[in-house]
């Protein structure tokens, strides 16, 4: 889901994080994408390898971190991989469950080459 | 090198919706997204809001389309604040949009504003605007598979409406299985039925909304 516009503000985010220090070449982008954060990475990388030509970023490599959707139950505390988007405990059945990871969309790190 | 960065990449968005939701708390101001398909009765569900809460609150409306002002119109006629946002292209509205209507719109005078969010399942779920709720609209003519299918979106309302119940004999509509469906993705989801057509379940309506407002006014 608009890969294009989370492209550009990655492309902004590690422009910021650059700013002041000698870099020559960004050489990869460590992201971390949870299931349902609704980016879908093959998208993100097109989108990324477009509009990020004639960047200092062009040619960076997209290196991401997957993580599964997982749920923790606020009654038994019985943490679960959730699928198909059922958020009921599989232990205790109980309907109040929390989402500790599988939410996320984050620039983790950038490797780069100085000088 | 390593430079370590763990920035959230929509955070643009999430800054501007958390400035948005401070100027609404600062002036008492109570916030409803409304999402829903093109054509789920988002527009129907505030008129038929607006009628019966009008003399309660002052009520405004921030519209969302691509194009026209049709919506804005509608509810315009009903003598309410209204702004029509066109996004020329744009499938939601985003925190930034709403920011600059506020510029121009008179929220500060108001108690209650309905923002109508551009006709779409998907991508407005992932949106912040600044928002107290979102409250999903779904018709009875769209079959009941829409929570199983658009999953976001159910687990981040407060209030799934399920318009067009006037027109179940003649579909084949398997409302219990919905909201199965629904209460799987989010059990804590509100769910009400109601046809703006006839009138039925409007009074369930905005008795949440009553809820809701007396609720955030308790807060402070």
């Amino acid at each position: 889901m608009h890969e294009l516009s989370i492209a550009s503000n990655l492309i902004d985010i590690v422009k910021k994080a650059v700013e002041g220090k000698e870099i020559s070449r960004v050489t990869s982008l460590r992201i971390v994408i949870g299931e349902m954060s609704m980016v879908v990475p093959e998208s993100l990388e097109f989108a990324f390898g477009v509009i990020s030509k004639g960047t200092f970023v062009e040619n960076a490599r997209l290196d991401f971190v997957r993580k599964p959707l997982v749920g923790k139950c606020l009654e038994c505390e019985k943490e679960f991989a959730v699928r198909d988007f059922l958020f009921r405990c599989p232990e205790c059945q109980s309907p109040g469950v929390e989402i500790v990871s599988g939410r996320e969309l984050l620039l983790e790190s950038i490797e780069c080459e100085q000088g | 090198m390593e430079i370590r960065v763990l920035s959230d990449i929509l955070k643009a968005n999430e800054a501007i919706a958390e400035q948005n939701r401070k100027k609404f708390r600062e002036r008492n101001v109570v916030v409803f997204n409304l999402i829903g398909s093109p054509g789920a009765g988002k527009t129907s569900v505030i008129e038929a809001a607006i009628e019966r809460l009008k003399e309660e609150y002052r009520i405004g409306v921030i519209e969302g389309d691509i194009a026209t002002s049709r919506d804005a119109e509608r509810i315009a006629k009903l003598g309410v604040e209204t702004l029509q946002i066109n996004t020329r292209g744009a499938c939601h509205l985003d925190a930034n949009m709403i920011a600059a209507a506020l510029c121009e719109f008179p929220y500060q005078a108001l108690d209650l504003l309905f923002i109508e969010n551009v006709g779409n399942l998907v991508c407005p779920a992932g949106y912040d605007l600044g928002e107290d709720a979102k409250v999903v609209v779904i018709s009875v003519p769209e079959g009941p598979d829409k929570p199983a299918k658009y999953p976001l979106i159910f687990r981040n309302a407060s209030l799934m409406l399920i318009n067009k119940t006037d027109l179940a004999p003649h579909c084949s509509f398997d409302a219990e299985a919905m909201k199965q469906d629904a209460l799987g993705v989010n059990p804590s989801l509100d769910i009400i039925g109601l046809s703006c057509e006839t009138g039925e379940g409007a009074e369930e309506w905005t008795a949440w909304l009553r809820r809701r407002m007396r609720q955030r006014r308790s807060d402070r």
